[in-house]
């Protein structure tokens, strides 16, 4: 790989738990990105990944423990001064804004999100290049919802570049592609964090991860049972337990299943 | 008045704004549609009963089943039509479309009966269950002290629960009822279980605008009426449910007893000679419910007992 | 078919032909042109120019409506409320009688989009909590409660409302104008404001932020849109539009009542939802193109028959049958006809219906 992993720290998760009424959806989840890099967070259905998303990206806030970006702490903070601070995200259902254009729905992305965020008219010429990054060049000026899976897919990766954001969350932004396009959308990836973004690839599907990622984080219901290389996190038998076999796992722990 | 009449005013009337919010709560929860037309429903359940009480001399209690028989028809019909063609369609198409629906029915009511005010005669109104200093009695109020069970409204009471726990019954013991909620809950498993959706979604919808006309006879028996009062019904029935929670039968009942209680107890009197001039609150009765709406849909949304899924 | 029949149609086309989708900036501009001419040489042609001053209300109502409902997708059913607050705010400071405050009308406009705006400030934030169904429900409720908290408030005349000053001769910029003529001016020039505020919105940040919240408020929220703050600016913006045209209104008939015939009547709250329907929402030119469609058919319907009173029975009726058609049928407006997509001649009717079939 040939993007830099630096020593700095970049998102720094402690202790972070959530519960929802009597569930605990996280039970104290701690793991440390640094800049650069790129970091997988894994896990079987069900474990927690989505939550843990979803508080790092300030749309949920965590039950306690926190979450720090750059150094400040952000647990708690909206979703909006979130993405502001330069942290932008995909969403695993991906819904393009319907009635914009491809050029359009990326320039509400460089309006907004980030540093820089640009007027109406500067928005729209940042679109224009992130598009041809992300190969949408030719479609800028379409529909949006005319575009088939993996458009809508470079789409949102797109929407979320035009912010120029330090750290970029995939959430499961390969489920459902077909081997040529899970290609692509690797290559994808591994460009962007050539450009010194700092990713963390939220995924269900093990084999990408282990091409793309730095460092691997897996968590199983709502705790982290494993971290470390890919290689190391692929032979650890608490990770293979949990996703191929619940059986394994309870006959020693006696729950219930999930 | 004494507290205990008001508060058996606000029972015989919440049992009656309960059924109007159950039908309502029913095509919410289950085919997810706001339909502002039940108010229209409820109009014309008033009508009907009236015209056969009027023109063919009928008893109004025994008009009900006809109502609802007629108006069961009207809403299958209806749904399975019209109302099928935008259940994909973004919320705001559906509710224009029942807003629509409602203005053209509750306007055809104004052309067809005019504006005059009708009412049902009933042969007991007037007289209740008298309880008073002396003991109990039968007869009319008598003094303020006394606390009367008005006979019309307790009658209304009375079929108001009894179609509000048949509809418990059907949602609970009969094959249709739990398919229903199957539909509710997940469209995609009843499919699969081999429902027939938009028959159940039409018989849905049926019910529901039977409950209305029922709705509707029961209101006929207890005030004057013409087809301008309906309007206010909609958001009555919105209230109830959110009051009670979506979803839930006894939600609606409990819904509809709280919405009662509210309405009659905003009659009462305000202590030190009022506020700007106003004796009781119930001159403001609709901004104490758009307060009551907002508090609830801010700090409890889901309602006294409501919950996922349809029971 | 009279000359103000005409001037209907005209307007309807001509903005058709300005909404057009068209990368040649000469096919907009010219309709545009010939647009304005029309209408402010239309006091020359009209046969009775106080038909349209009302058509200029109810684009106006259109247009605010469509920055709450059409560009950020918050139907609100509720406009009514601002309408009557805005009206009653004209009424109060041009009022001649005791207790009012007896201002010119200009002070009253802008009074009366200072409490409109307020009004909306402290209602919506409570209310902009709740979306889709709760929000609408709860707008339609507050329509009812200010309606209702209006007529019970004595310094606001009561049950009886206000009454202000008739005008016959009045001046306007530099000409002294008859009734009619300085009525229908003063809708041109607040309908063009709100248009232009309209045409601004639509291409800025905000306008783009507001239709982000639309389309998918959780990923707007997650791009950094600060949708509470938006929702509540595009709220009152629609407020303000909503209570200029109440206080147009108020202005035009003398005064305000409570009661249902009066300024919160429910063709006030129905025409916010039916203009911007059939022109098409969330567009810059679809309320006024539905303003003039559906008052312009209202008009030929009542001048067609022989009595008038056929109409005004059967109006409400006839309005409600639309509705349904529209929403069925032409669920975008008007517009869509020349938009650049989809397919065209019956074919686009049967494919809206088919995109919403069960």
């Amino acid at each position: 790989m040939s993007h830099v992993v630096g020593d700095e720290v970049i998102l720094d998760v402690r202790d972070v738990r959530r519960t929802f009424g009597g569930v605990i959806a996280l039970g104290g989840v701690s793991f440390q990105v640094p800049r650069g890099s790129i970091t997988g967070l894994i896990g079987p259905n069900g474990s927690g990944k989505t939550t843990l998303v979803n508080i790092i990206s300030g749309m949920l806030r965590p039950t306690s423990g926190t979450v720090m970006l750059k150094g400040n702490d952000i647990s708690g903070t909206a979703a909006h001064k979130i993405a502001r601070m330069g942290l932008a995200r995909t969403f695993q259902v991906v819904r393009p804004f319907a009635n914009m254009t491809v050029r359009e729905n990326v320039a509400v992305g460089a309006m907004f999100g980030g540093a820089n965020r640009r007027s109406a008219s500067e928005a729209m010429e940042v679109a224009g290049s992130v598009l041809q990054k992300v190969g949408l060049g030719a479609r800028a000026d379409a529909p949006a919802e005319e575009l088939a899976i993996m458009g809508r897919k470079r789409l949102e990766l797109a929407r979320a570049l035009a912010s120029q954001p330090e750290v970029l969350l995939l959430d499961e932004v390969l489920a459902g592609l077909r081997a040529g396009e899970l290609e692509e959308a690797i290559a994808l990836v591994r460009s962007v964090s050539e450009t010194g973004v700092t990713i963390l690839i939220i995924e269900h599907v093990l084999k990408v991860i282990v091409s793309l990622c730095d460092e691997v984080v897996v968590i199983n219901r709502g705790r982290k049972i494993a971290e470390g290389p890919p290689s190391a996190v692929m032979r650890n038998q608490a990770v293979i337990d949990a996703y191929l076999g619940h059986r394994a796992a309870t006959r020693h722990s006696g729950a219930a299943d999930a | 008045m004494l507290i205990a009449q008001y508060t058996v005013n606000g029972l015989l009337v919440g049992a009656v704004f309960a059924l109007i919010g159950l039908g309502f709560s029913l095509v919410w929860g289950i085919l997810n549609i706001i339909n502002l037309a039940h108010a229209a429903f409820i109009m014309l359940g008033a009508y009907f009963s009236w015209m056969l009480v009027h023109h063919v001399g009928l008893n109004p209690i025994l008009t009900i089943p006809i109502v609802m028989a007629i108006l069961f028809v009207l809403g299958y019909a209806m749904q399975r039509s019209l109302l099928n063609l935008v259940m994909r369609a973004p919320l705001l198409t559906t509710f224009l479309l029942t807003f629509g629906l409602e203005t053209l029915i509750i306007n055809l009511g104004q052309r067809l009966w005019s504006a005059d005010t009708r009412s049902v005669p009933v042969s007991y109104s007037g007289r209740g269950i008298v309880f008073s200093g002396n003991g109990i009695d039968i007869g009319r109020p008598g003094s303020e002290a006394n606390v009367v069970v008005p006979f019309v409204p307790l009658v209304a009471f009375v079929i108001a629960l009894l179609l509000v726990a048949g509809v418990w019954i059907i949602m609970e013991r009969t094959r249709i009822g739990r398919a229903i909620r199957a539909v509710g809950s997940d469209i995609t498993a009843a499919k699969l279980m081999g429902i027939d959706i938009g028959h159940t979604y039409a018989l849905t919808f049926g019910l529901s605008a039977a409950l209305a006309g029922a709705a509707g006879s029961l209101v006929a028996m207890q005030q004057g009426f013409s087809p301008a009062t309906f309007g206010a019904y909609n958001i009555r029935a919105f209230i109830v449910v959110i009051l009670g929670g979506l979803g839930s039968v006894p939600g609606a009942l409990a819904g509809g007893i709280v919405f009662g209680l509210i309405d009659q107890f905003s009659q009462a009197p305000l202590p030190h000679g009022g506020l700007f001039g106003w004796s009781s609150l119930a001159r403001i009765k609709d901004v104490i419910f758009f307060a009551v709406l907002l508090i609830v849909l801010i700090v409890r949304p889901t309602g006294l007992l409501g919950r996922e899924g349809y029971r | 078919m009279n000359a103000n029949t005409v001037i209907f149609a005209v307007v309807v086309v001509l903005g058709l032909l300005t909404a057009r989708r068209t990368t040649v900036t000469w096919h907009r501009v010219l309709p545009l042109g010939l647009l304005t001419g029309i209408l402010l040489l239309a006091p020359a042609f009209s046969d009775n120019l106080s038909v349209l001053t009302p058509v200029f209300i109810g684009a106006l109502l259109g247009m605010g409506w469509n920055i709450i409902g059409g560009y950020a997708g918050y139907g609100s059913f509720g406009q009514v409320a601002f309408f009557g607050i805005g009206a009653y705010a004209m009424a109060a400071s041009i009022a001649t009688t005791e207790n009012f405050l007896a201002l010119p009308p200009v002070a009253g406009l802008l009074i009366a989009a200072a409490v409109s705006g307020v009004y909306a400030l402290l209602v919506g934030l409570p209310v902009l909590r709740l979306r889709g169904h709760y929000f609408a429900i709860t707008t339609l409720t507050l329509a009812i409660a200010t309606q209702q908290l209006v007529k019970n408030l004595d310094f606001l005349g009561g049950a009886s409302g206000i009454s202000t000053p008739i005008i016959r001769k009045q001046q306007l910029l530099f000409a002294e104008l008859d009734r009619d003529t300085y009525f229908y001016f003063l809708g041109f020039i607040l309908t063009a404001g709100a248009v232009l505020a309209t045409w601004w919105l639509s291409r800025s940040k905000f306008g783009y932020g507001l239709q982000a919240i639309r389309e998918n408020e959780d990923a707007a929220t997650s791009m950094g849109i600060d949708t509470t703050r938006y929702k509540l600016q595009a709220f009152i913006i629609a407020a303000v539009i909503t209570g200029v045209a109440g206080a147009l209104q108020a202005y035009l008939r003398s005064g305000v009542s409570p009661e249902d015939d009066g300024v919160f009547q429910i063709r006030f709250n129905l025409l916010p939802l039916i203009i911007p329907l059939i022109g098409g929402t969330g567009t810059v030119w679809g309320p006024l193109i539905g303003a003039f469609a559906f008052l312009g058919i209202e008009h030929v319907l009542t001048s067609a028959s022989g009595s008038s009173t056929f109409v005004q029975d059967w109006e409400r009726v006839i309005t409600g049958a639309i509705i349904v058609a529209v929403v069925l049928l032409l669920p975008r407006g008007l517009v869509q006809l020349v938009g650049s997509r989809g397919p065209r001649g019956w074919r686009m009717f049967a494919d809206n219906i088919r995109a919403t079939r069960v």
